[in-house]
């Protein structure tokens, strides 16, 4: 019993996902049923890859624009290599794809100097267009053979594969943050580059890296979401998402500013993100009213985490108010 | 030759902007015709008209991803309120709308400390979401009176009145920016906000002015789209402004991080735009290839931008 109330003072978004749950399984009867779990989970998996590999970029306190391109086109390049090739060579080319567009980005940021909104937007638009070059601005079908859509339709004891795949690829980034080296210069970046520099951290490259995991993981997500929708497109594909993935990082309470936030936070947040736009479909909810309470929610969420010292001032008169006289405010010097 | 160089280096903006109307002419003999001058000006109107806003905010070291939605909904106001048979709400309503947005954004960037990004990000979405629950995801067609229909199809001593109202409002935001103590106070938070803060300047209400300045200009672009179309679209219209705007203005060397840039290089730089697309459109380049050129465009004019800050290059120009 401690140790989940540590748990949950450690990580507040816990609480606020399960509150959601909650209320939703509350409102609609259909909302818990484990066929609908299943397809939240299914569903997320694909933004859940892209907001992890956001959250690698941001924490060093970068962002990444690219990833709605990078994800059309691992959806182009897998579908187009599929009509003469094995689709494992395809996967391939798509993941290395994306690892490429990662470095450009790096590069673009750490040797060009490019802020990273700039560096990104580059290559959102020209990585589009190669996309459509490859495609022909076509949507493909046809190309992929049955066992690929395994990528996103098989389950595992009851878990659909796309969700396996990201909890782990979950559990993978949490431990290479936490407990690596590596990972822990990521946040020394993010927190103070020019201190981490005199500290002796290869900045450029640790930002390169983040960059390059950014890519990969939205090239995973364009390869479950071809699997999903059996076909590769370009011009559409992916739109937004970038947003989405911030919107679901900063939720989880991940500071654009770099440093702050964790794996846990992410994961959090592409849930609720989730959970929020199937419960509000079960209730037969306008979809652009799901917009402004997605917005309005993360007006709320990053407005609390930016103003902490405004809320503990808030708490504590609400605690001397409640104290009997005499009592002293609480977390006054002990005598 | 030596003067012209450094001059070159020092209007990097114009002297870009020369360059491709020159390379523009010899490339495609159908450039420099009135007819298509006139056109690329039009066209390069409203991100123009936008991307000024869009400077001013980034000036103070923010940004703004709202203003598609706010052009969006401005347009859906405008043709709701005309259906209503009102000429003075048809021009109120859709402005008022513009300021109300950008109230808010400022207000959330300036007291709820919300970082620029995902204040704005929050509201492009909520706006978005607002225009379409307004409109019931419809679209709403109307005929509008002859005075609306002339800020996009009217001409004014030959020009059409879009690309007038985007020199008047460059010419007028460079005034409001080199010459008003408004403009002053938005340079000296760009480049140094606590400094601006002991020296007595109102930060947070100066950056909510800009905001404002901002949405109101995104409304404005709104209605020109919306007396084109003859329609008010609250899903499909101005979607993606933002990035464009924000490539107009990143192209004229207006930096991010606030405080250096003039607003000539969002006009130049929805210029340059402008005079790319018409020129790929003449030479029939695939449409495919226009959107790889898009992002190389940036990456050509911010990195040439970079030059300007090189330390070598800086010491040339200071020995000349």
């Amino acid at each position: 019993m401690g140790r989940l109330i540590y748990v949950i003072r450690q990580y507040p978004i816990l609480l606020i996902l399960a509150a959601f749950a909650v209320v939703f399984a509350l409102a609609s009867p259909d909302f818990g049923r484990p066929d609908n779990i299943t397809n939240i989970l299914r569903q997320s998996s694909m933004l859940g890859f892209v907001a992890l590999g956001m959250s690698f970029v941001i924490l060093a306190g970068g962002i990444d624009l690219s990833v709605g391109s990078t994800l059309a086109l691992a959806t182009v390049i897998v579908t187009v290599m599929s009509r003469t090739l094995p689709p494992a060579l395809g996967i391939n080319a798509a993941l290395f794809a994306g690892v490429a567009v990662g470095v450009i980005n790096g590069v673009l940021v750490t040797r060009f100097r490019f802020q990273p909104i700039i560096a990104t937007l580059v290559t959102m638009a020209s990585v589009r267009g190669i996309a459509m070059v490859f495609s022909n601005s076509q949507a493909i079908f046809g190309t992929l053979p049955n066992d690929y859509f395994l990528l996103s339709d098989a389950e595992l004891a009851g878990l659909p594969l796309p969700a396996i795949l990201f909890g782990i690829a979950a559990l993978l980034s949490g431990f290479y943050l936490h407990f690596t080296r590596h990972g822990r210069e990521i946040y020394q970046v993010g927190g103070n580059e020019e201190a981490a520099r005199l500290a002796g951290v290869d900045v450029e490259s640790i930002k390169i890296t983040t960059y390059a995991i950014c890519g990969f993981m939205a090239a995973v997500a364009g390869l479950i979401l071809a699997a999903r929708t059996q076909s590769g497109e370009a011009v559409r594909t992916g739109l937004g998402w970038e947003l989405n993935a911030i919107a679901a990082a900063a939720i989880g309470g991940m500071s654009l500013m770099g440093g702050v936030g964790t794996i846990i936070g992410t994961v959090s947040g592409t849930l609720i993100i989730g959970m929020m736009s199937n419960a509000f479909n079960l209730l037969g909810i306008d979809p652009n009213w799901q917009r402004i309470v997605v917005g309005v929610l993360l007006a709320v969420a990053v407005a609390s985490y930016s103003n902490q010292d405004l809320l503990r001032a808030l708490r504590s008169r609400a605690n001397r108010a409640a104290a009997p006289p005499g009592a002293g405010a609480p977390g006054a010097p002990a005598e | 030759m030596k003067r012209v160089a450094v001059w070159v280096i020092g209007n990097m903006n114009f002297a870009i902007l020369a360059l491709l109307i020159v390379a523009a002419a010899i490339i495609s003999s159908d450039f420099l015709t009135p007819g298509n001058l006139l056109n690329v000006l039009r066209a390069a109107s409203l991100i123009g008209i936008v991307a000024v806003g869009m400077n001013v905010v980034m000036l103070t070291g923010g940004i703004d991803l709202s203003v598609g939605s706010v052009a969006a909904i401005s347009g859906a106001v405008a043709a709701s309120m005309w259906s209503a048979g009102d000429p003075v709400l048809l021009v109120a309503a859709p402005l008022l709308v513009g300021v109300a947005v950008g109230l808010v954004n400022g207000v959330m960037v300036t007291r709820l400390h919300l970082q620029p990004f995902i204040a704005t990000l929050i509201m492009m979405t909520v706006v978005r979401g607002a225009g379409l629950v307004y409109t019931n995801g419809q679209p709403i067609y109307v005929v509008y009176p002859d005075f609306f229909t002339a800020i996009s199809n009217g001409y004014l001593l030959g020009v059409p009145v879009p690309t007038v109202m985007f020199l008047a409002i460059t010419v007028f935001t460079w005034y409001l920016l080199r010459f008003r103590p408004f403009g002053r106070y938005i340079y000296a938070i760009g480049s140094n906000s606590t400094a601006a803060f002991l020296s007595g300047v109102n930060v947070g209400r100066i950056k909510i002015i800009a905001y404002v300045y901002c949405g109101l200009l995104a409304a404005i672009a709104g209605m020109v789209l919306t007396s084109r179309m003859k329609s008010g679209e609250p899903g499909q219209a101005g979607v993606f402004w933002e990035l464009d705007a924000i490539a107009a203005v990143v192209i004229g060397g207006t930096s991010l991080m606030g405080g250096k840039g003039s607003v000539w290089g969002a006009f130049v730089g929805a210029l340059i735009i402008g005079i790319v697309a018409n020129l790929f459109n003449l030479l029939g380049v695939d449409l495919e290839w226009q959107q790889v050129s898009r992002g190389l465009i940036i990456f050509l004019a911010v990195w040439i931008h970079s030059l300007e800050g090189n330390e070598r290059v800086r010491m040339w120009r200071a020995s000349a």
